[in-house]
């Protein structure tokens, strides 16, 4: 018996980018944005350079270039979460860093930067999308409409994410207060 | 109480702009990405090279999975809900090497021999896997017995290796005394794992890890070794995007011959035979299952661990340490005789439930947990491949995500996964592969759930079923 498969989606095609361009104006960015997601600044770059790889080897490049950005941090943020779940298959190393370690309390943190320790720390317990959107929200200042693009999820599901998030962030600070 | 949204707003501010400040990346990002390309690319074209020196990746499929087909036995009737078991054996390449390796090209309806390598790649690539006419042969290695097709719009005079923006082909080639023929190919954008496949009923289950994004077309065939495959008309169904790393699970029908799985994003391509080998050494097992058991002797806990004197005693544990209900709050229960059933909401205040069958065994293991059931889910089969099990089923979840747990005795997560079906309130189906990440003493369980809105890793509703 004959068997077929096909996979199916829209069709090849689209404009080349300008890597270097877009290097220039973005790699920085790119890399302060996983700087935000893991902790690790060189695993960063290389989130960051993978992203530039996966978009180098894009057969025909983007159909829409001016959407190389969004992209490329796509693909950081699902860098990100990759390297989350790699390190963390089961998900108990983000309740373990919840409940024993925890936000940082302000009087352990060193200096003038204590409260923003302390804020990264609880922001880090939070559930990855949580976090992501949280990030692109307070740091990117991206709209709505652009996180929902960016995360491949509902412009709903961006406001209930950071109403959620920032609630959960709001009362883990609290709680080490 | 928290504080005032504004405060932990400029807070969170401050404190991501000071992180991100600090952060200053090294000056040579642009050299570090122009190598990992280049790295990326030569790592691709080794793994084509060995995997058509390794001659013919073989799924060997004993004979169960023929069976599934046409076997008029009721007792092998997934579809009737019984316990179905099939074996699968895989066999490594290298432990025939005197196999001659299957020809692709040229098809044995054909007269033609050719004298040049390239010439039988060139109509290979055209003729065979449907490439655009624009590719063009290059041979950057004369001695390791492959030759690139490389898409060039500019024409095939103008010489060069591949771009490493765009997706080529690397061909394995020998020669034979009838002349030169093919007998591989591998797309260095899809990375084809038929070894991480599964028999899921009567489907071969394939992974394609495709590095072109989602919106880029794939297509794959199976034609008859030696036919043309046009032959194998493709038919759009079956196959489930995994996410956004770009794997696809293509689900392939079982096939009654030699066959080649030929997967094509249109400027590149895989072609591999796949070769139905009954006395192949095995090297791996698959089982098939569907739905929980029924008797007890495989149920929670397992033979070793906990004792339950009641129904109750038994659920509750299972709903609070094996599926992972926040609050689980008893909605009603069935006890007749030795059987039983417990429903259970995930909190107090939460309409959806969930039922627990139960078994009294009888013996010293008490009750026991034997099948999960949710009017949002259901699972119609496990397999396991390795550590590679592959369940199936249909579901609906809030934003169509459902998720994918494998579990022991003790809830324990030995690997999860997320997979996307329908997200309204019509079940629709599924296909996920879950890796087992820890090794477990005991029965493993797969768990299929939504979860809540905590995204702490607590469920509104779940299904179990035990892992062969």
């Amino acid at each position: 018996m004959m068997v077929v498969v096909a996979a199916r989606s829209e069709g090849v095609g689209g404009e080349a980018v300008d890597l270097a361009a877009l290097h220039r104006d973005h790699y920085r960015s790119l890399v302060k944005l996983a700087s935000l997601l893991v902790t690790d600044v060189g695993r960063c770059e290389e989130l960051a350079q993978e992203a530039f790889v996966a978009l180098a080897g894009r057969p025909g490049g983007l159909r829409d270039p001016a959407k190389a950005p969004a992209y490329l941090r796509s693909a950081v943020l699902n860098g990100a979460r990759s390297l989350h779940r790699r390190k963390d298959p089961t998900g108990r190393l983000r309740a373990a860093t919840a409940t024993q370690a925890g936000p940082e309390r302000p009087d352990d943190a060193a200096g003038r930067h204590d409260d923003e320790a302390a804020v990264l720390a609880a922001l880090r317990t939070l559930p990855h999308r949580q976090q992501e959107v949280l990030v692109l929200r307070y740091w990117l200042d991206l709209p709505e409409s652009e996180i929902a693009a960016t995360l491949g999820i509902g412009a709903g599901t961006v406001k209930t994410h950071a109403a959620r998030g920032l609630a959960a962030l709001a009362d883990r600070l609290e709680d080490r207060r | 109480m928290s504080e005032h949204p504004d405060d932990i707003e400029a807070r969170l501010r401050a404190a991501l702009a000071a992180r991100a400040d600090a952060v200053e990346p090294a000056a040579d990002g642009i050299e570090v990405v122009g190598r990992m390309a280049a790295a990326r690319d030569a790592a691709r074209r080794r793994r084509a090279v060995l995997s058509a020196a390794a001659a013919v990746v073989v799924i060997a499929l004993l004979a169960g999975a023929f069976l599934l087909l046409g076997d008029d036995d009721p007792d092998t009737d997934v579809a009737a809900g019984g316990s179905t078991t099939v074996t699968t054996s895989t066999t490594v390449p290298g432990s025939a090497p005197d196999v001659t390796r299957p020809v692709l090209w040229p098809l044995p309806t054909m007269s033609i021999s050719y004298a040049e390598p390239a010439d039988a790649v060139a109509a290979f690539g055209t003729g065979y896997l449907g490439l655009d006419p624009s590719v063009c042969v290059r041979d950057p290695d004369p001695e390791d017995g492959t030759l690139l097709l490389i898409p060039s719009p500019e024409g095939c005079s103008v010489d060069g290796g591949p771009d490493p923006r765009t997706a080529f082909t690397t061909v394995a080639v020998e020669r034979r005394p009838e002349g030169w023929v093919v007998t591989g190919a591998e797309s260095s954008w899809l990375e084809v794992t038929p070894a991480a496949g599964a028999v899921v009923g009567a489907d071969i289950v394939v992974d394609v890890v495709s590095l072109a994004p989602p919106e880029v077309a794939l297509t794959a065939r199976v034609p008859a070794l030696g036919a043309e495959p046009a032959s194998a008309p493709a038919v759009d169904t079956s196959i489930v995007p995994l996410g956004a790393d770009g794997t696809w699970h293509l689900v392939l029908g079982a096939a009654d011959g030699p066959t080649v799985l030929i997967v094509s994003n249109g400027i590149s391509a895989t072609a591999r035979p796949f070769t139905v080998d009954s006395t192949a050494v095995p090297v791996a097992t698959t089982t098939t299952t569907t739905g929980p058991t029924d008797d007890g002797t495989q149920g929670w806990p397992g033979p070793t661990s906990r004792h339950f004197d009641s129904p109750e005693a038994a659920a509750q544990a299972f709903v609070a340490d094996v599926l992972g209900f926040a609050e689980p709050t008893l909605a009603g229960q069935v006890v007749e005789g030795t059987e039983a059933e417990l429903r259970f909401r995930p909190r107090p205040a939460a309409s959806i439930e969930t039922a627990v069958a139960l078994h009294d065994t009888g013996s010293d293991r008490g009750w026991v947990v034997t099948g999960v059931t949710a009017t949002s889910g259901e699972i119609d089969s496990v397999a396991r491949t390795g550590d590679d099990v592959t369940v199936t089923g249909s579901a609906s979840a809030f934003e169509a995500l459902v998720q994918v747990r494998l579990l022991d005795v003790a809830g324990n997560v030995l690997g999860e996964t997320t997979t996307m079906a329908g997200g309204t309130e019509a079940l629709e189906p599924f296909t996920a592969v879950v890796r087992q990440e820890a090794a477990a003493e005991g029965p493993v369980y797969v768990q299929i759930a939504e979860g809540d809105e905590s995204g702490e890793g607590t469920y509104l509703w779940a299904v179990w079923a035990l892992v062969p």
